[in-house]
């Protein structure tokens, strides 16, 4: 659009419509040659003795223009934006819908598991009780609950109702004069109607925000500074099951401890494997990985970071949500349990002495005895012994 | 037997891809494009006589062929449509295919006068003000 805007062109508007200098070839030059072949396509237009044709609806351009021009979209809703809204500060809260599904979707459902807790489904406000009772301990905790307290008011101050109020920016302006103009004297009109846009835009959002925070203070005070705190820190590990910030605003990496576990090989020796997170992302697809530097026969490699190898029946869920986060990470921890079979070929590598030429990683050191006091005790399982 | 072998041969040929060439137009309208051509050399080429034949081609005995650039298909605003047209009525001529700058817009016309029957290969990589020196020095 800027190309067109500083081309020098003249175009027509008309009925709402641009219409361009129409272009030729021969064969566009002999269909149009006669009155008559003009008559015929409606689409085109003769002003001052020169053809132009119809191109675009400017209503439905500007509609449209976030998604046309997605980067001068972007860099006009920046500099509109600067002008009535102060850019956010690193430590501002964030309570995103990404957050809000760990700590009320994802978190009960492995925390109710390894607790104990008997199977009713718990309501947010207990939620944030148990989660208190937890990070009451944590040094900073007291502390930070203070500042909360003031920030919080802060922050709402930011999202007032009379910061809705914005001097509403006039109408947009219909679309310049019908008739013929330099192509630059569309930039005015455009950018107005743009303004306007992202204006109604950061109203919705804004209003969004203020539901939100309405909704917080709906709640306790002390409920209400657990959930700030976790916004604030942007992490949290409760048995076992954690969470932690990517990026600001709302992109978290959510993890499941797998603990100690062993596994047998086909000869029925024992190999422990150690503790390891494995995580899924916010963004999607939500395929499961190793955040520790970790080696297993169902991971290409010995590093940090790897992709598990998961079943072909599970396809990486491409929305984030707090189901699809449940089942991909119980995919991948499950892959790491049970998938391996000491009989079957699945997976990267085997366990055992024989060695592929392709074999890079090697699991001799893991290798423990029948009578291990963690094996003998039962603390630490052999997933995949079923016989 | 041999009708049937005809036919198959026939439909092979016609099946087998055939290469994209650029039209005239679109060639003689790139040129237009790339030098900014304008009216004023639809008179040149009315002024231009023998005489600025053979001097245009003494200058330039040994002379590089210009690389251009073709689109696949050309559309070109109207002024520069009517030239191109004008431009290929006034030069009506087959060597103008192988042209690839004004010069050779020009002396694609006394070249072809000169010797009808020059081959693409040779017109190809040859600039047109050599291949007419080298027709004028028969």
């Amino acid at each position: 659009m800027e190309q067109l805007l500083n081309s020098g062109l003249e175009v027509v508007i008309k009925s709402g419509f641009l219409y361009l200098p129409l272009l030729f070839d021969p064969e566009i030059a002999g269909e149009i040659g006669s009155q008559q072949g003009l008559s015929r396509h409606f689409s085109l237009i003769r002003v001052s003795g020169k053809l132009f044709i119809q191109t675009l609806d400017l209503a439905s351009l500007a509609a449209n223009y976030h998604r046309i021009h997605a980067e001068e979209y972007e860099r006009r809703r920046g500099e509109f934006l600067r002008k009535l809204w102060p850019p956010a500060g690193e430590g501002e809260l964030f309570l995103g819908p990404n957050l809000k599904a760990i700590i009320f979707r994802v978190l009960p459902h492995f925390w109710r598991r390894s607790s104990g807790f008997s199977r009713k489904s718990l309501g947010e406000g207990e939620i944030l009780d148990l989660i208190r009772e937890k990070i009451e301990d944590l040094p900073d905790f007291g502390k930070m609950a203070e500042d909360l307290a003031q920030s919080f008011a802060w922050h709402r101050s930011r999202t007032l109702p009379q910061r809705l109020g914005w001097e509403e920016p006039e109408e947009p302006p219909a679309p310049p004069e019908e008739g013929l103009i330099a192509a630059k004297d569309l930039r005015p009109w455009l950018r107005q109607v743009l303004a306007r846009k992202i204006w109604e835009e950061e109203k919705g959002r804004l209003e969004d925000s203020l539901k939100e925070q309405e909704e917080l203070g709906g709640i306790s005070p002390e409920r209400r500074v657990v959930l700030l705190y976790l916004a604030a820190v942007g992490f949290l590990e409760i048995d076992g099951f954690g969470f932690t910030r990517l990026r600001l605003p709302d992109e978290y990496i959510i993890y499941q401890r797998t603990g100690e576990f062993a596994l047998k090989d086909f000869l029925g020796r024992v190999y422990l494997f150690p503790d390891c997170r494995v995580a899924v992302s916010t963004l999607p697809p939500l395929k499961p990985v190793v955040l520790e530097k970790y080696k297993h026969p169902l991971l290409q490699r010995h590093a940090p970071g790897q992709a598990i190898c998961i079943s072909q029946d599970f396809a990486p869920p491409n929305v984030f949500s707090g189901p699809n986060a449940i089942a991909a990470l119980e995919e991948g921890v499950n892959a790491l349990f049970v998938n391996y079979s000491s009989r079957a070929i699945r997976g990267y590598h085997k366990l055992g002495d024989v060695k592929q030429p392709y074999q890079i990683v090697d699991f001799d050191d893991l290798k423990i005895s029948r009578d291990h006091p963690g094996i003998v005790s039962g603390r630490i399982e052999i997933k995949n012994d079923f016989t | 037997m041999d009708l049937k072998r005809n036919f198959k041969t026939g439909r092979a040929q016609e099946a087998r891809k055939k290469l994209f060439l650029p039209s005239r137009f679109n060639l003689v309208s790139s040129i237009v494009k790339a030098y900014g051509l304008d009216n004023a050399f639809l008179r040149l080429l009315d002024r231009v006589d023998e005489r600025a034949f053979h001097n245009l081609a003494k200058s330039a005995k040994i002379k590089e062929k210009p690389g251009l650039t073709l689109p696949l298909f050309s559309l070109a605003t109207e002024a520069e449509y009517l030239l191109t047209a004008a431009i290929m009525e006034k030069l009506d001529n087959p060597y103008l295919d192988n042209a690839r700058d004004p010069e050779e817009l020009v002396l694609s016309a006394p070249l072809y006068r000169r010797n009808p029957a020059l081959p693409p290969e040779v017109l190809a990589p040859r600039h047109f003000a050599e291949l007419l020196a080298e027709e004028l020095e028969k």
